[in-house]
């Protein structure tokens, strides 16, 4: 055991000391502080045109009758005029920025003249707020109905949803913004992380055999406490790397939120589905790594050895392929199916408890499936790794390797 | 002892555990089979403490499998391998310095922080496994390069290192596989002085080689295995005092007879010629054939083989080639 945290801390240390781990592990973060940067600077920039518009004055002639109600809407304020000539010698002295005269036609063709100074025009005849166009709808709505009408004419839906259980209870945590985020980013770190952390135990194990250190290694530790030693060590720079990328995920959310007023405030979910996911992070891994570690020890090259993990890596990112699926219905049958498949069922998991389609008995045998799961692979590689770690230059046929994975004779 | 490894507490040896008259390494009619092929086949030896014994045999006779199994690396399929006057436990193998045939070190790594993970492979903590890696990049002559990573190293320096590392906890056995190979006639001579350090220190020694030279130079006893068996196992001069009396070198102006019945192999040099004698022939027996032949005779010795000599005969006469 001693020996195997030697080899584990050294795992570590090396592992944190590599510029291509350390660059992975910085992306992320880096990646994100600029896409929030880049986020919030055009939000302070185009907010800054929003927080000080210039206000205007503007004349209105109003032939057939319609504007009862005069006044400022937004930045713009609208004077009532007398005719259409006062307004034409307002614009020109510059005392009003524009005038409009509401022809007798109006109700008919909704035509309306516009008068401005020089072609320089007011941009208001939209449909933002304090536009003309708003400005004539209050008008032509406060003639017709009452006040309360009015307004749902003219804001008429505001949704709330409510879901309600096959019992008819209202479930109010159906839908966490927090949760969704937090599993979303912890499924993308954990197929990548897996992925990247159980790629260096398979090339750290392909050097040690090209570099015939593993003789060496072998004389004094045995395979079963290199193997722990390796799961231990890379499996703590794993926790590193998530570790860094979740957490700079919620300081920049939590920062974003500070400054930018539209970010909603994110809160971590709750303590045990965080546990959840860190089960399924930890058993995700050592069941690749696992599979990892019988790839490293029965292939002779690390060209081979990259050729091979293909097998392992498609099926691991098997819940992208199906992620629009999935995500129409995560409580289908494939996610379903897929949730108790070892390769796939740490990411599938993650996805499914992200989109709250998992129920706590699913979660319970998913994480025990993965449990039996990740006890047979690194079995199986405990006796690859007892037999053929000191093979080189050709690999075993697999009838072989299959007989000493079943019954650990070479 | 180094004043920091006495400081540090490195180098205790542990020479005084082993049982009294009991072998420091010993194997105990190993046998290993590959594919159903008899690789090893009941070998036992043993070394004693302060003994060099010399490992011989040809490619393929299962001296590096004999060595594997003895330092507990492969399993044997019978027979017991046992170090210390006990069978190959955990602590025992830290007491084993070992130099692999093929050598190589963590390609990426500063040979400090290689050093001295190795070192704590072997028991030591971290304190004491860097402080001996710098006395043992000092021993070897490499410490000005001890910050550089391996692959910035020639060959011969990574073996210099290698060998650094074999010696890094003060092992009360060493187990070299073909120590010298590739080395050059200086770094050859540092490493052979400090193998004779480790000696005098009072260290196990087994080394294989197929320089007989080195065995010749360095060994007390001489061990040949092939075909997976023991072959010879003795002390060099008692070997060749066993195999004298069938070789005889003469030297004289004259050719010699076209027969000789009691020589078989003849080889022929510029001042002499060696004579390799029939089975049952005697010595004298040729002396007064070549006399009778009116051979001018100016020296006539029975010689003293060389182990290289042995070696190849011994492999030959085991063929049936002879």
């Amino acid at each position: 055991m001693n020996k195997a945290l030697v080899v584990a801390r050294h795992e570590l240390t090396t592992m944190l000391s590599r510029t291509g781990f350390l660059v992975m592990t910085a992306l992320v973060p880096v990646g994100m502080l600029l896409l929030v940067g880049g986020i919030g600077a055009y939000v302070f920039f185009t907010s800054g045109e929003d927080d000080e518009p210039e206000s205007r004055t503007v004349g209105y002639v109003d032939l057939v009758g319609v504007i009862s109600e005069p006044g400022i809407l937004g930045t713009t304020e609208y004077v009532p005029i007398e005719n259409e000539d006062q307004a034409r010698a307002a614009v020109a002295s510059g005392e009003l920025d524009a005038a409009y005269v509401i022809g007798r036609d109006y109700i008919s063709t909704g035509r309306v003249v516009e008068i401005i100074r020089g072609g320089r025009g007011l941009n208001i005849t939209g449909g933002g707020s304090g536009s003309l166009r708003e400005f004539l709808r209050i008008n032509l709505v406060a003639e017709a109905v009452d006040d309360a009408r009015a307004a749902r004419i003219l804001s008429p839906v505001f949704v709330t949803t409510l879901e309600v259980d096959e019992g008819g209870q209202l479930d109010e945590d159906s839908f966490d913004p927090a949760t969704l985020i937090f599993f979303m980013a912890m499924a993308f770190a954990v197929i990548f992380s897996v992925l990247t952390i159980t790629g260096y135990l398979l090339q750290g194990l392909n050097e040690e055999k090209e570099n015939r250190v593993m003789e060496i290694l072998l004389s004094t530790v045995s395979p079963d406490q290199l193997m722990l030693g390796k799961l231990l060590g890379l499996g703590a720079a794993g926790i590193v790397q998530i570790g860094v990328w979740m957490g700079s995920a919620v300081g920049l959310l939590f920062g974003a939120s500070m400054f930018v007023d539209d970010i909603p405030t994110i809160g971590l979910p709750p303590l045990p589905l965080i546990l959840v996911a860190f089960a399924y992070f930890l058993l995700g891994y050592a069941f690749f790594a696992a599979l990892m570690a019988a790839l490293g020890a029965v292939t002779t090259s690390q060209r081979e050895s990259q050729q091979l993990t293909v097998i392992v890596i498609l099926p691991a990112v098997a819940p992208f392929w199906f992620s629009f699926s999935i995500i129409e219905d995560a409580g289908g049958i494939l996610p379903q199916i897929m949730t108790y498949i070892p390769f796939t069922a740490p990411t599938m998991s993650l996805a499914r408890l992200a989109l709250d389609a998992m129920g706590p008995l699913e979660i319970a045998l998913s994480l025990i499936a993965l449990t039996i799961s990740v006890v047979v692979a690194v079995k199986l590689a405990q006796r690859l790794f007892r037999s053929y770690l000191l093979v080189y230059g050709h690999r075993p046929p697999l009838v072989q390797l299959l007989r000493t994975a079943v019954t650990g004779r070479v | 002892m180094h004043i920091l490894a006495l400081m540090v507490g490195v180098g205790d040896s542990r020479f005084d555990s082993v049982s009294a008259g009991a072998p420091a390494l010993e194997a105990r009619r190993l046998r290993k089979q590959f594919g159903g092929r008899d690789v090893v086949n009941d070998v036992s030896l043993h070394v004693n403490s302060g003994e060099v014994v010399g490992l011989v045999g040809p490619n393929g006779a299962g001296k590096t499998t004999t060595i594997r199994m003895m330092l507990g690396i492969l399993a044997p399929d019978e027979g017991e391998a046992r170090a210390l006057g006990g069978p190959l436990t955990e602590e025992t193998q830290e007491r084993i310095g070992y130099l692999p045939e093929e050598r190589g070190l963590y390609e990426g790594l500063r040979l400090t922080i290689v050093l001295s993970y190795l070192g704590q492979l072997k028991g030591l903590s971290r304190r004491q496994a860097t402080i001996r890696a710098a006395e043992m990049l000092d021993a070897v002559g490499m410490s000005e390069h001890a910050n550089k990573k391996v692959r910035e190293l020639s060959r011969g320096m990574t073996q210099l290192v290698q060998f650094g590392a074999t010696l890094l906890h003060r092992p009360d056995i060493l187990v070299l596989d073909e120590p010298f190979s590739g080395l050059d006639p200086v770094n050859a001579r540092r490493m052979k002085e400090l193998l004779l350090e480790e000696k005098e220190r009072g260290a196990a020694i087994i080394f294989s080689t197929h320089q007989m030279t080195d065995v010749e130079e360095l060994s007390d006893r001489v061990l040949m295995i092939d075909g997976g068996e023991v072959a010879l196992d003795g002390v060099p001069s008692e070997l060749r005092r066993r195999y004298r009396g069938d070789t005889i070198r003469v030297e004289s102006p004259d050719a010699l007879p076209e027969r000789i019945s009691g020589a078989g192999e003849i080889e022929r040099s510029a001042d002499s010629i060696t004579m390799r004698l029939t089975e049952g022939a005697t010595a004298e027996q040729v002396l007064r054939e070549l006399l009778d032949a009116g051979m001018r005779i100016e020296r006539f010795e029975v010689a003293l083989p060389t182990l290289e000599e042995i070696f190849i005969r011994e492999v030959q006469g085991r063929r049936g080639t002879v």
